[in-house]
């Protein structure tokens, strides 16, 4: 981990921590702005800032405002009040770089007509048309096969989607978000409509694409041994309204692998993570 | 609305067979043209049998004799329908995707229009068909066939419009959470999603949009009376000739049906994603 | 202020808040009406609010008349059709080889355009006489003091004019039965199976409620084209109803009186339409139409 050590020196050298994902205390309520509709609080004073390389994930009960939290950082939302900021650009500012955020969805979003490696390429695309990325196309090309190689998909880059299964599709759409290369990669519970088996293998993957890539991710599960397995710190939030109830470290040794999950540190930690949990209910 | 009414007939219609697959498709042709035979032969047998007066329950070898007498009638009067049905069809299909590409782009212009739209679909269009010959007439006498024109644009503009709409709308969230990432604008939207993803509705919308076209059409010659196939139809009723009026069915029929087969095979060569249907949406 | 009363305004609130877009575009399409009508000055070219109203003031018996006339011939050609879509979409989706045999059919009479077909439906009733089932006095009588009972009578019958709006109506039906009974998920067969069901049953206990959805939505369409239908063969075929009145008015250039019974066709349809869709949407299982 010559990388993150590199990174720490480079970090306490400019004094200030420097964020990558910080969210200053963000309020988002529903409905605020219409007369008939019944306002929502759907987060509330959320402050949560992820380091350059880290990897966190946010879990909590179902309709506590976890991918309200993600998708204001990948600025589909605005934030009710605070605000969100990525690499200290606030995401709805015109300074805001589109280019360092890549978002990976819980289903995958493949278009049918389009082969895997097209799909692939399609933020590329528009990116370049709208001169927020400037390298040449065959740069990107490349890319591509390197990331099918990546993800474990060599051979399937002119298939069509709908010949892949919701593991390998969802593959493709992890391939789509770092393709141009963000330094951010917020991911919305990616693999939660997949199978046990499936699922363990892409954590593996993930892992080790993310010590490859040395990203930033930020991670919304509702699976907990999964968000232990995965992360540096994990996020428990409150339902209704949504708020910072406990930030647990999670200290195992890295590379994580298959045996993991067998330590008595990963029981302890998946134990007491499903005991916070327990007392929000 | 309408367009979520009938979908999916291919489904319906060829899945389901217990027969094994490499013979499934053969089985289910012979079935048919079966069918076919079948059915002509005991319309002839009955009439026979039975031996019904020709004039108002012709067999089927009636209508041909009299398809083959009036046929340059037929012949003579075709153009005319046809060429108001098409010319109208495809002025509908061009003007329902270019209204149909702003009102997706901007919500409010949507909201606005969609109540309009949605009470012209669902009223019965076809009752204008006099007012609109008298608006052709009182324009120019000579020219009351334009009214056959007229009648087809507007009966088959509101549900290819509301097919392109709800197709150019058809994208799930998360795509549209991916575009807004990438900052796509509106135009790319259209570029590399909601124009191909819209495909599907749109062809749906063809199919049921020429059989719509036909029937302003025809619906017009019956009015206005201008020489066409639908005023050959109408005076079948002042000789009571059901042979007559069944030998003109024949004909339109089988000029629809081909044109529909046409639209089909080439929905299915285009949308290779997914399956095709026969029947879109009614 | 008690939770119901105000749980009720905001669902008042709510419903005029959807209505509203509907109202707009009623307000706005008078106001073009008008403005244009002013503009153009000659109410033999587009005829004002005036003038139309007075039209239909003087000839609104006729009207009331005529338009029972066209909607009791609508509703029996709706039943008719809802009634043979469910029955005939059920044996055909039943029995494979049957819907085989039939495909050329149906995709023939789905494609040809159905105008063409009236004068067969209007010459049979022509020579073998049509069916009145039942008559009463409608409701012109009531309006009118002037009317008489028997001017005001309404048959409600089988006849050319309403069997063709059948057939119109009939194709959404029909294939929407077809094609939901077909799309019964797999585990509901593989249920009836472990249950022993017999066919009967499965479309008893199964398939047919699977293919209810579908139905519903395929009323919506099943109601605009039975109007169609029925308007459309009183054009070529009928002395009566309301397409009558249109064409008489188009044949003595009596344009006030065309716009408005027009308008009165595209009201009355309008409000049928809404009142068909509530009535399948109370009468089925709730979420079955959209």
């Amino acid at each position: 981990m010559n990388n993150k050590i590199e990174q720490q020196s480079r970090t306490d050298d400019t004094e200030s921590v420097d964020y990558t994902i910080s969210f200053d205390s963000v309020d988002k309520v529903y409905g605020a702005d219409t007369v008939a509709e019944e306002s929502v609080v759907a987060l509330e004073d959320i402050d949560l800032d992820v380091e350059r390389g880290e990897f966190v994930s946010v879990v909590g009960p179902s309709g506590c405002g976890k991918t309200t939290l993600l998708h204001m950082a990948a600025g589909i939302l605005d934030a009710t009040d605070g605000s969100v900021q990525i690499n200290g650009v606030d995401v709805q500012s015109p300074q805001h770089e589109r280019k360092e955020v890549g978002l990976v969805f819980q289903h995958p979003v493949a278009l049918e007509w389009r082969t895997v490696r097209k799909n692939i390429m399609l933020p590329v695309q528009i990116l370049t048309e709208n001169g927020a990325i400037d390298k040449d196309m065959s740069y990107y090309e490349d890319r591509a096969d390197e990331l099918l190689s990546l993800v474990g998909l060599e051979g399937f880059g002119d298939s069509y989607p709908n010949e892949l299964s919701g593991g390998m599709q969802q593959r493709v759409t992890i391939s789509q978000s770092l393709i141009y290369n963000p330094s951010v990669l917020l991911m919305d519970e990616p693999f939660g409509s997949l199978d046990a088996m499936t699922k363990d293998e892409l954590n593996l993957e993930l892992l080790r694409i993310w010590r490859e890539t040395e990203k930033t991710i930020l991670f919304i599960t509702h699976d907990l041994d999964e968000a232990v397995f995965l992360s540096d710190r994990v996020v428990v939030l409150s339902p209704r309204p949504g708020e910072v109830a406990d930030v647990i470290d999670i200290d195992l040794d890295r590379p994580r692998d298959e045996d993991t999950r067998g330590t008595t540190r990963f029981v302890e930690l998946s134990a007491e993570l499903h005991k916070h949990f327990k007392s929000l209910q | 609305m309408i367009g979520s009414a009938v979908r999916k007939l291919g489904d319906g219609i060829s899945g389901g067979g217990r027969f094994s697959i490499d013979s499934d498709r053969i089985t289910r042709w012979t079935l048919s043209a079966f069918g076919l035979v079948l059915l002509i032969a005991f319309w002839e047998a009955v009439t026979t049998v039975l031996s019904l007066n020709p004039k108002y329950f012709p067999g089927p070898m009636g209508v041909v004799t009299e398809l083959i007498r009036i046929w340059p009638a037929i012949v003579a009067a075709l153009p005319n329908t046809l060429s108001a049905a098409l010319v109208g069809y495809l002025l509908a299909l061009t003007l329902s995707i270019v209204i149909a590409i702003p009102l997706v782009a901007s919500d409010r212009l949507l909201n606005a229009l969609m109540p309009f739209i949605i009470g012209t679909n669902t009223v019965p269009r076809i009752a204008m068909t006099p007012l609109v010959i008298y608006w052709v007439s009182f324009y120019s006498v000579s020219m009351l066939y334009l009214a056959n024109y007229v009648m087809a644009v507007w009966v088959a503009f509101f549900p290819m419009l509301i097919a392109a709409i709800d197709g150019f709308r058809s994208i799930d969230e998360d795509t549209e959470n991916m575009l807004e990432v990438y900052g796509a604008t509106t135009w790319q939207e259209f570029k590399y999603v909601r124009f191909k993803n819209g495909l599907p509705f749109i062809f749906d919308g063809m199919k049921i949009g020429f059989v719509l076209a036909m029937i302003g059409a025809v619906v017009g010659e019956f009015v206005s009376g201008t020489f066409g196939i639908g005023s050959q139809a109408a005076s079948a009723i002042g000789r009571t000739s059901i042979a007559r009026a069944f030998a003109i069915v024949l004909v339109l029929g089988l000029i629809s049906t081909g044109v529909v087969l046409i639209v089909y095979l080439i929905e299915s060569k285009m949308i290779f994603w997914r399956e095709s249907s026969i029947m879109g949406a009614e | 202020m008690s939770a119901l009363s105000e749980r009720r305004l905001a669902l008042a609130k709510r419903w005029i808040k959807r209505q509203f877009p509907t109202l707009v575009t009623g307000i706005l399409f008078i106001v073009l009406w008008e403005g244009i009508a002013r503009v153009i000055g000659n109410n033999r070219i587009v005829a004002d609010i005036g003038y139309t109203v007075s039209s239909l003031q003087a000839r609104a018996d006729t009207i009331v008349v005529r338009v029972s006339e066209t909607f009791s011939s609508v509703v029996v050609a709706f039943i008719l059709a809802v009634a043979l879509g469910v029955l005939l979409g059920v044996i055909i989706a039943e029995i494979y080889t049957l819907r085989q045999m039939t495909m050329p059919l149906i995709i023939f009479a789905y494609a040809v355009p159905h105008p063409v077909l009236a004068p067969m439906f209007i010459i049979w009733f022509l020579v073998g006489g049509s069916f009145t089932l039942f008559t009463f006095t409608g409701p012109s009588a009531y309006i009118f003091p002037a009317m008489t009972a028997a001017d005001a009578q309404i048959a409600i019958g089988i006849n050319g004019v309403s069997t063709f709006g059948a057939w119109v109506g009939f194709f959404p039906v029909f294939i929407s039965t077809i094609t939901g009974m077909n799309e019964l998920e797999e585990r509901y067969q593989h249920l009836g199976t472990v249950l022993g069901a017999s066919r009967w049953q499965m479309v008893k206990y199964f398939r047919f409620w699977r293919a209810l959805p579908n139905i519903a939505s395929s009323i919506k369409s099943t109601v605009q084209l039975s109007i169609v239908g029925v308007i459309v063969a009183e054009f070529i075929a009928s002395s009566s109803g309301i397409g009558y009145q249109i064409i008489l008015a188009w044949k003595t250039g009596d344009l006030g009186y065309m716009f408005g019974v027009v308008l009165v066709i595209m009201l009355v349809s309008y409000t049928f339409f809404q009142l068909a869709v509530w009535t399948v949407k109370y009468v089925t299982p709730p979420g079955s139409v959209t």
